[in-house]
């Protein structure tokens, strides 16, 4: 069955959430709490590394939009790194693509929030 | 002494035996079932106190007669009476039980008769004082200390003394094993009645819940169903399909038509996630995007219209939902189609010409997502064999058992091969080879399609 795993991490001080697997109407509800943990408890930045995703559903899309809209009403934002061209086409199709910041890789959402 | 004292357990153990066959008879009996839910009836609690008493009859009679007393298992129906059952079962029992313990005779007599009775008084009182049967341990440890006050008891009133310290020396052993090992197992078989039928109480309500939401849900999906067009529109020089699937009772895509000065509008589109939530948010954005339709406004400002409602109506800015929606105005004299597509899967337009495939292209964000969107609008013009295909994604994203998708690729070649039947053989094509492909994978998302083919 459709699987999904997350991993958190702490790096630089920003919380790193590296998600695998797919992203579709059932996994997204762990997303979703997840991502609901993270707002809650620490600061205004989140970064999901996409990397390993190689599917999202617009239920997943669903839970990044509101996640999105809730950390930049805190002046904050979610980034998101490495994603595959499927997921990408989800974001350009939907248009959901302009609203969030999109790095190649964790490491370069990292860094520009260093600066 | 020592041997007296196995034999005569093993003879009390034996009564216990057969007392616990009837106990397990008598526990899946309606009345003990009444008893155990709450609502005994007076006639249940008088079979269950005769029930009882013949317990604590049974025990007397298969008791050791010894110096004229009886060492015997008698309290062990009384007790269970009472503290599984209440103060009326444990009353009646211990009152059977005492009077024929009376009828018997003996100099132990009226202290016996007198343990009986109270036997089942004071079980009675704690399952009162509990509210239920007070659980194994307690009972069991009940049960012993009840013995000893009957021995006690037997000391106290019993004439003359040196005698009734021979029986209780005697039956002291046995009448505590043998009790407390009755009660021990009559608690284990009274705990798994009670915990059964708890267990069913709890399945009964569950299911009784699911009933209600499948009936509310069916209700639901017949509203949602209303939603669709009644009939699909047939203009002349056109011939027009289209279906909706949702993959539970309700879903979240939909598709509309309307006809209007020479034009045919048309709707298609697909709310983020599936299920009520979903279905709530397509109910809503139907009703919106219908709203501003007023018929001057041209696709571009209907859906920036759409849009800025979403947004300040629906709360999407929390939920995060948002809804895909393609909208077309096809001029049904001069063939040509405007459209204005917000984030919706690029409907696919066969060429009867050049027999090949063109996207019709995103023009905008999905609505809801954040207010003040612009949105553009294109055109194309159609010509005699072409064949637009309107589709949500639970087409191209349907998986099968390796979770391959279906994709645009095999859509488009659906679409091909079928291009010059009509358009339901169009649909039912593009659907029989989606079945085909998932292999009987359970659909996972709302599948909803729309054929437009011009035919002269």
């Amino acid at each position: 069955m459709s699987k999904m795993e997350i991993i958190h991490s702490l790096i630089d001080d920003i919380p790193v959430l590296t998600v695998s697997g797919k992203i579709d109407a059932m996994t997204s509800k762990d997303l979703e709490n997840a991502l609901a943990g993270l707002i809650d408890n620490n600061g205004n930045f989140l970064v999901i590394d996409m990397e390993k995703v190689e599917y999202l559903s617009s239920s997943g899309l669903r839970v990044l939009m509101a996640s999105l809209n809730k950390l930049k009403k805190n002046q904050g934002d979610l980034l998101l790194a490495a994603l595959q061209p499927f997921v990408k086409e989800v974001f350009s199709l939907t248009g959901a693509i302009r609203f969030f910041s999109i790095y190649p890789s964790h490491k370069e959402a990292i860094k520009s929030l260093q600066r | 002494m020592a041997n007296s004292l196995i034999s005569d357990s093993l003879v009390l153990l034996q009564a216990v035996s057969v007392i616990i066959v009837a106990a397990l008879l008598i526990s899946r009996s309606r009345q003990f079932n009444d008893v155990i839910d709450g609502k005994p009836t007076t006639k249940s609690q008088m079979l269950l106190a005769i029930f009882f008493g013949m317990v604590s009859i049974y025990g007397s009679i298969i008791g050791i007669n010894f110096l004229g007393a009886i060492i015997s298992v008698r309290d062990l129906g009384p007790l269970v009476g009472g503290l599984a059952c209440g103060p009326v079962v444990g009353l009646g029992a211990g009152l059977i039980g005492a009077a024929f313990r009376i009828s018997e005779g003996g100099f132990t007599a009226p202290a016996c008769s007198i343990a009986a009775a109270l036997a089942g008084i004071i079980g009675g009182i704690i399952y009162r004082r509990k509210g239920r049967f007070p659980g194994i341990a307690f009972s069991t440890a009940f049960a012993l200390l009840f013995e000893l006050f009957h021995m006690l008891l037997t000391l106290a009133i019993s004439q003359p003394f040196d005698m009734a310290m021979d029986v209780v020396s005697q039956a002291f052993g046995p009448m505590i094993l043998a009790n407390g090992a009755g009660m021990l197992i009559f608690a284990f078989i009274i705990e798994n009645v009670i915990r059964e039928r708890e267990t069913m109480r709890e399945r009964d309500r569950y299911q009784l819940e699911l009933q209600i939401k499948k009936a509310e849900l069916v209700v639901a999906a017949d509203i949602q169903k209303s939603f669709l067009p009644g009939k699909i529109p047939s203009p002349n020089g056109f011939d027009i399909a289209a279906t909706s699937i949702p993959a539970k009772e309700v879903g979240g895509d939909f598709y509309d038509f309307a006809m209007q000065d020479g034009n045919l509008q048309l709707v298609i589109a697909d709310v983020s996630g599936k299920g009520v939530p979903a279905a709530l948010f397509m109910a809503l954005s139907r009703i919106i995007v219908r709203a501003c339709s007023a018929p001057l406004r041209s696709g571009f400002e209907r859906l920036r219209c759409a849009n800025k409602m979403i947004v300040d109506e629906s709360g999407s800015d929390t939920s995060g939902m948002f809804v895909t929606l393609f909208l077309g105005r096809l001029n049904l004299l001069d063939r040509i189609l405007v459209y204005a597509n917000a984030g919706h899967n690029p409907p696919l337009l066969f060429r009867a010409d050049l027999k090949s495939i063109e996207r019709m292209d995103v023009t905008g964000v999905a609505l809801g997502m954040m207010a003040e969107m612009e949105y553009e609008q294109r055109q194309v013009s159609l010509a005699p064999g072409d064949v637009l295909l309107l589709y949500t994604d639970g087409i191209v994203e349907a998986m099968n058992k390796m979770e391959d998708l279906f994709g645009e690729r095999r859509l488009r070649s659906a679409l091909t091969a079928a291009a010059n039947l009509s358009a339901q053989e169009i649909l039912d094509r593009i659907l029989r080879d989606l079945a085909g492909f998932a292999e009987g994978v359970e659909q996972s998302d709302d599948i909803t399609a729309v054929v437009i083919k011009v035919t002269g």
